[in-house]
């Protein structure tokens, strides 16, 4: 009895978590205003917004507070790295077994199918933010991104640093254990793909579950309304 | 005419009775694959679907690797978003049903393995059902998330 119980609680909070998760996962915001105040914002129609099928566009764009990192090769990643190319950024851990590389493997094919057929000057980056530091050594993150695609690059940072750089995009951040009993140990981790635009500026939100093919096609609205009004 | 229509009618029942045999004893797996293990990870994450044609209810309790240090049937979930892994005890297959493990959702972690796992290779794995019953399989190891499949496995099979 207790099992078809279970059985039937998983797929309703499945549900649950996709339809509920859809606004209350992507507007939960490490600070700023309340999520209810944030979903008007988002919400109301605007003319000539695209509408995304796996998330939202930021009207007006926000910018985004100074943080600093170092990336796979161990130099330095601040907000000024983000200026003159599409950026899109995602959190999670190389030791992560199913939703980080699921991620990745969206996000390799975005860049797999825009790469060659792309006329836009403007680069298009990705950038993997691992919240798990003490494992993730830069020569980890650049063996682990290199694995999925070339323009994606990872970067890490002490926990202080990472809090700093989730406010920044607004994305929630839980650290990773400080003393884990095993080596094997699971981090939490934001669920949505964030997208700044060449000025740097937070840009539009894509919610879980990630699917590439959805995502190739946000971004492509999302750049040609981007284009068209600023110029 | 006479013996080739019999032969037939024979084959068939067979086919029946073999099959009918086969669902009682056996759950069917379909569709499973493990995640190719980016280079210097030692995590992964195994899924496949099990198909249950008997009349009872069978319940999926464990899965075991020699390969793995440590096997779990977990699952993900966004929660605030946030994306957590909770360890799920048992997966129902209800009678003349299935139950899926795909990527987002209801998988097998592999965790801890001494050897990085590549395309061209087959896991193998023992199910443990609750009734006592254990059934080992082999999977065939893949790359990527089944193609943009993430969500879209509730509604399909994976290959």
């Amino acid at each position: 009895m207790q099992s078809f119980l279970k059985s039937a609680a998983v797929p309703a909070a499945a549900l649950c978590a996709v339809v509920g998760g859809w606004f209350v996962g992507q507007m939960m915001p490490a600070d700023g205003p309340p999520v209810s105040e944030q979903l008007q914002r988002y919400s109301a129609p605007q003319d000539g917004v695209p509408a995304l099928a796996g998330g939202h566009v930021m009207t007006p764009a926000r910018s985004v507070d100074s943080f600093s990192l170092v990336k796979h090769d161990s130099t330095g990643f601040t907000e000024a790295d983000l200026a003159g190319q599409w950026t899109f950024f995602f959190m999670g851990y190389t030791h992560c077994p199913d939703i980080c590389p699921i991620t990745m493997t969206e996000l390799d094919h975005v860049h797999r199918e825009l790469a060659p057929v792309d006329t836009d000057p403007t680069p298009v980056k990705t950038v993997f933010v691992s919240v798990d530091p003490r494992r993730d050594t830069p020569d980890r993150l650049k063996e682990y991104t290199g694995y999925f695609n070339p323009d994606i690059s990872g970067v890490t940072g002490e926990s202080s640093r990472l809090e700093e750089f989730a406010k920044a995009m607004r994305l929630v951040y839980l650290p990773a254990p400080d003393e884990p009993i095993d080596s094997n140990y699971l981090v939490d981790h934001s669920a949505q793909v964030i997208l700044v635009n060449p000025k740097g500026e937070l840009q539009a939100i894509f919610s879980a579950p990630q699917r590439g093919t959805v995502m190739l096609e946000d971004f492509k609205q999302i750049r040609s309304w981007y284009a068209e009004n600023t110029g | 005419m006479k013996t080739p229509l019999r032969n037939a009618l024979m084959a068939a029942a067979l086919a029946v009775a073999a099959s009918a045999s086969y669902a009682d004893s056996s759950v069917l797996v379909k569709g499973g694959w493990a995640r190719e293990m980016p280079p210097g990870t030692v995590n992964t994450a195994a899924y496949f679907s099990l198909l249950n044609h008997s009349a009872k209810a069978r319940v999926l309790i464990g899965v075991s690797s020699d390969i793995a240090e440590h096997t779990a049937l977990h699952t993900t979930k966004e929660v605030d978003g946030v994306m957590r892994m909770q360890p799920v005890e048992q997966i129902l297959i209800p009678s003349h049903g299935m139950a899926s493990l795909a990527p987002g959702g209801d998988h097998l972690m592999l965790l801890g393995l001494d050897d990085r796992l590549v395309v061209g290779e087959d896991v193998e794995l023992t199910l443990e059902f609750e009734n006592g019953d254990v059934q080992r399989i082999s999977l065939p190891v893949k790359r990527g998330s089944a193609a943009s499949s993430a969500s879209d496995s509730a509604h399909k099979h994976n290959d």
